[in-house]
């Protein structure tokens, strides 16, 4: 039954980030999102078995669990019980060169995929929304190989011409070189993923460019989310949709309770 | 001679917390959080105290709105999916506390270099981002060896520390069975160390497995039993955050926010004034409610 309904556009989504993973990289889950943590399961349960996942410092392998109990508990300390290992907080930092893959959240994602989690308003010492604080964005992002950008809403409040604060630092003010001038050693954001649409950078300029839209979502509709005129190619990509398989397992053993199913908030 | 024991009260663990001390919290987000320690001297009123904390949550948070705190350090204030945008106490707009915005790899810098007497630590953790026009203790500096230029991040003092772990015996010999977090740099750079733990164990039993001792006297000034001391956080290997009691504290700050501050004021008399002691705090709990929090999803 699970498996006859069609693919929602998080699924589709958490389809497209399993897809990017490689057997051999070491990614950080580091934040609370169910579909980077449904990507990065599901990747796990299929084609990266050795896929090596730390979550709240502990590195876990999901490979041959049955199911995982709550996606929207992912950075919780009941992981233990599938990991091989823990290490501190500061050894980590200390080793985020060799993160593969890592995922950064903003209040505010701009047209240069750099990301705010400070704050929201012109006046930093009266700001109109206070957000969360960096967490580790800053130098994770600054320094892990590569990274994607999830947010769940897509709309001209969180994609924005340029952001008010920048916490983690994308491609600045556009241009390939921005971050080798400044001597950021990572390479980027890479994907910027809505449950709208699939993003990705104009190789020259880093200016966000449209690659898929998801399920539900027109053009019209897209253009009108974004607060910023996005690059749209000619020849637009359909994103490939999940196979039998994959939408077997997210329901069946990596969503159990529906996040990427029925709930718009997640 | 003996060994000195380091076994006190949470009320004299609570008294050793001066008026405009840097007070560092140990633990992650919501998990391993030092929260009998923090209830204690929330209840003294500790005031105009400097925060220093890896990612925080609610203890922050109540901190903030009682008014205890003069200068918040955290790269992160929240509950992850409980309370994703951010802080739930919003007293940001009109606050009367200054921030130091930064990040964890910015905070592991400064920590580290206290711990290591060193001026600053370079990192290129927040080249090109807001945070070095926001926190006027970075600097800029110049690669010596002709790279790009990096940012300096000056040590971070800490007067006191104050950890959650599992267990301890009672020279001071921690171990907390499980992830550390930033706790043993913490210790490592704070001049005084105070660990909560859920059980005071002998020293056989800790020198039974001496390799899981996390901390060793040698960075601990005193111990305190508090078993469901995390309470309402996580506690790893004995129980689970209690999401609803989060997600009550969430509503009554947010009901704060929103100019009602009735709410908050009810919660404080309930949970911080009223209760004689941590064991009171329990009861008003329930041990019906702080047992169905062990392990198991």
């Amino acid at each position: 039954m699970l498996v006859k309904m069609q693919a929602t556009a998080k699924e589709t989504a958490a389809v497209f980030i399993a897809r990017q993973i490689n057997n051999e990289d070491y990614i950080s889950l580091g934040t609370n999102l169910p579909v980077t943590a449904a990507g990065v399961l599901l990747a796990q349960m299929t084609h990266a078995p050795d896929a090596k996942i730390n979550v709240l410092s502990y590195f876990v392998n999901l490979a041959d669990i049955d199911s995982f109990p709550d996606l929207g508990q992912v950075a919780n300390p009941s992981v233990a019980r599938w990991a091989d290992g823990v290490m501190s907080v500061e050894q980590l930092i200390y080793g985020i060169r060799r993160m593969d893959l890592c995922f950064a959240g903003g209040l505010q994602i701009d047209r240069y995929g750099n990301t705010n989690l400070i704050g929201i308003g012109d006046d930093y010492n009266n700001l109109k929304f206070r957000g969360p604080g960096s967490v580790g964005t800053s130098t994770v992002m600054a320094n892990c190989k590569k990274f994607f950008i999830y947010s769940n809403d897509h709309s001209p409040r969180t994609l924005v011409p340029s952001c008010d604060f920048i916490s983690a630092y994308g491609w600045g003010s556009g241009g390939a070189d921005s971050r080798s001038k400044l001597g950021l050693p990572g390479s980027g954001p890479k994907y910027v993923i809505t449950p709208k649409a699939i993003m990705d950078f104009d190789e020259d300029s880093k200016h966000m460019r449209l690659k898929h839209l998801l399920p539900g979502t027109t053009m019209t509709d897209l253009i009108q989310s974004t607060g910023f005129q996005l690059i749209v190619p000619e020849q637009l990509e359909e994103c490939e949709p999940p196979s039998d398989n994959e939408l077997e397992i997210l329901r069946l053993r990596v969503d159990l309770k529906g996040y990427l199913r029925n709930s718009p908030e997640n | 001679m003996s060994r000195q024991q380091l076994l006190i009260s949470l009320p004299e663990a609570a008294a050793m917390v001066k008026d405009g001390d840097k007070v560092g919290i140990g633990g992650f987000v919501t998990t391993n959080k030092p929260m009998a320690l923090l209830r204690e001297i929330m209840r003294l009123r500790r005031r105009d105290l400097t925060i220093i904390a890896p990612p925080s949550s609610m203890e922050v948070d109540m901190l903030l709105g009682l008014g205890l705190v003069e200068k918040l350090i955290t790269p992160y204030l929240g509950a992850e999916a409980i309370a994703p945008l951010g802080p739930f106490h919003s007293g940001w707009a009109g606050k009367r506390f200054a921030v130091q915005e930064t990040d964890l790899g910015t905070l592991v810098a400064g920590l580290r270099a206290h711990a290591m007497a060193l001026p600053f630590i370079p990192t290129r953790g927040v080249v090109g981002t807001s945070i070095p026009s926001l926190n006027p203790t970075l600097r800029y500096v110049e690669d010596p060896f002709g790279g790009p230029p990096l940012f300096a991040v000056p040590p971070l003092e800490m007067d006191v520390v104050l950890l959650h772990a599992s267990q301890a015996d009672c020279y001071g010999n921690v171990q907390h069975l499980g992830a550390t977090f930033v706790d043993q740099l913490l210790a490592q750079a704070g001049k005084k160390v105070i660990v909560q733990v859920e059980r005071i164990v002998s020293s056989e039993e800790i020198r039974r497995h001496s390799e899981n001792t996390s901390l060793t006297c040698e960075f601990v000034d005193a111990v305190v039993l508090a078993p469901y001391g995390a309470h309402p956080m996580a506690s790893q290997n004995h129980y689970r955050v209690d999401a609803e009691f989060l997600k009550e504290y969430v509503r009554v700050a947010k009901a704060c926010v929103k100019g009602q501050p009735g709410l908050f004021e009810d919660f404080v008399t309930k949970y911080l004034d009223n209760p004689g002691g941590h064991t009171d705090y329990l009861s008003i709990v329930g041990l019906d409610r702080l047992f169905s929090l062990g392990e198991g999803v």
